[in-house]
């Protein structure tokens, strides 16, 4: 296999895509040529590198707003037209909310009735027939 | 799914891991879509944009422009979620979507004459050390292998935007976003030979041109 031939299945190679004979005379390539073999590891390296630039964690801004604003002004209003539909979390936390306030409203109620007592009514005095 | 699943999610997407979607959430997310239900746009939103911005500004090279086109691909979604037959995946698609959207604004541009590489030039130019807080430099704890690695990734940054747009395609599909040659095929409409073929010619381009521009920086420090 001469050095253009090698270079060609550089990608093969790189995706693992070579079948057992074709990798062998790869690699026989590779052994004969100093200057091919370090082609091919500047090439595996730059792809590696490539492929730790999609790893990254890049800064991505929050697109929703302005998602939802041309949205609005193209539809006239029809979508994302009130308030609570442009929030982030408008809808899905109204649940939320609702179960917070009737748990708020079980707590007051157990709450008065283990705590609060209530006074009997005052006892008449004695009366004075039994004199 | 519900809010807790999402959360869960969308913090494992941030911390690097993948979890898979329950099952038929999808489905009932492009239902959901076709009804026009502005939670579940919210919801697919705040799901892809991290997704389709770091694709759109790997192919554009530009952040402002990136942010206004990745919005575009989402208003683009909206209206015609109707058209999305279920044939691929709905992450397919929208990739689809947003590559489209990124050939048609390259080509604007460049008839605009404004170049692509004004974001690219400012990171090549920022402080190497300062700014290795991203996975590549942090991967390398001297300060000198810090700057190695920041100089490495702008050099890759600069290669990749002069390579023609059918191939900058490729290159950051596979070997960026790391794609399966399937998905790559669905994106572009291309037969998996010429992806493979056109993918082989952008890999060896972007090699030669860092290395040309690795001997650039060389001759220009010494």
């Amino acid at each position: 296999m001469t050095p253009d031939e090698a270079r060609e299945l550089f990608s093969a190679a790189l995706d693992d895509e070579l079948d057992e004979e074709k990798r062998a005379a790869f690699e026989a390539a590779l052994a004969s040529s100093a200057p091919l073999a370090s082609e091919w590891d500047e090439f595996r390296e730059l792809m590696r590198e490539a492929h730790q630039l999609g790893e990254e964690e890049d800064e991505t801004p929050d697109l929703l707003a302005g998602v939802q604003r041309r949205l609005r002004v193209r539809s006239r209003g029809r979508f994302y037209r009130d308030r609570f539909a442009t929030e982030s979390h408008g809808r899905s936390m109204l649940p939320i909310v609702l179960g917070l306030v009737m748990l708020l409203a079980v707590a007051v109620a157990w709450i008065t009735m283990r705590f609060v007592r209530v006074e009997a009514p005052p006892t008449p005095p004695a009366s004075s027939s039994t004199e | 799914m519900d809010a807790a699943a999402e959360e869960l999610e969308r913090a494992a997407a941030a911390a690097g891991f993948h979890v898979p979607m329950p099952e038929g959430y999808e489905e009932r997310l492009v239902e959901r879509l076709k009804r026009r239900d502005e939670a579940a746009f919210n919801e697919l939103v705040r799901l892809y944009q991290g997704k389709i911005y770091r694709l759109v500004f790997r192919m554009i090279g530009d952040r402002g422009e990136a942010e206004d086109l990745a919005q575009e691909v989402f208003v683009t979604v909206f209206k015609s979620i109707d058209g999305f037959r279920g044939d691929s995946k709905l992450s397919t698609w929208l990739y689809r979507v947003a590559t489209n959207h990124c050939k048609n604004r390259i080509k604007y541009l460049s008839r605009r004459a404004r170049g692509q590489k004004k974001e690219l030039d400012e990171i090549a130019d920022r402080d190497a050390i300062e700014s290795a807080t991203m996975t590549t430099s942090a991967q390398v704890h001297r300060p000198d292998e810090m700057a190695t690695a920041k100089q490495t990734e702008s050099l890759i940054h600069r290669a990749l935007a002069e390579l023609p747009d059918d191939q900058r395609e490729l290159v950051v599909l596979r070997d960026i976003e790391n794609m399966t040659y399937e998905e790559i095929r669905e994106v572009t409409g291309l037969p998996e030979g010429t992806v493979k073929s056109r993918l082989h010619r952008a890999r060896l381009a972007l090699q030669k041109r860092v290395m040309e521009l690795h001997g650039a920086r060389e001759s220009k420090a010494s």
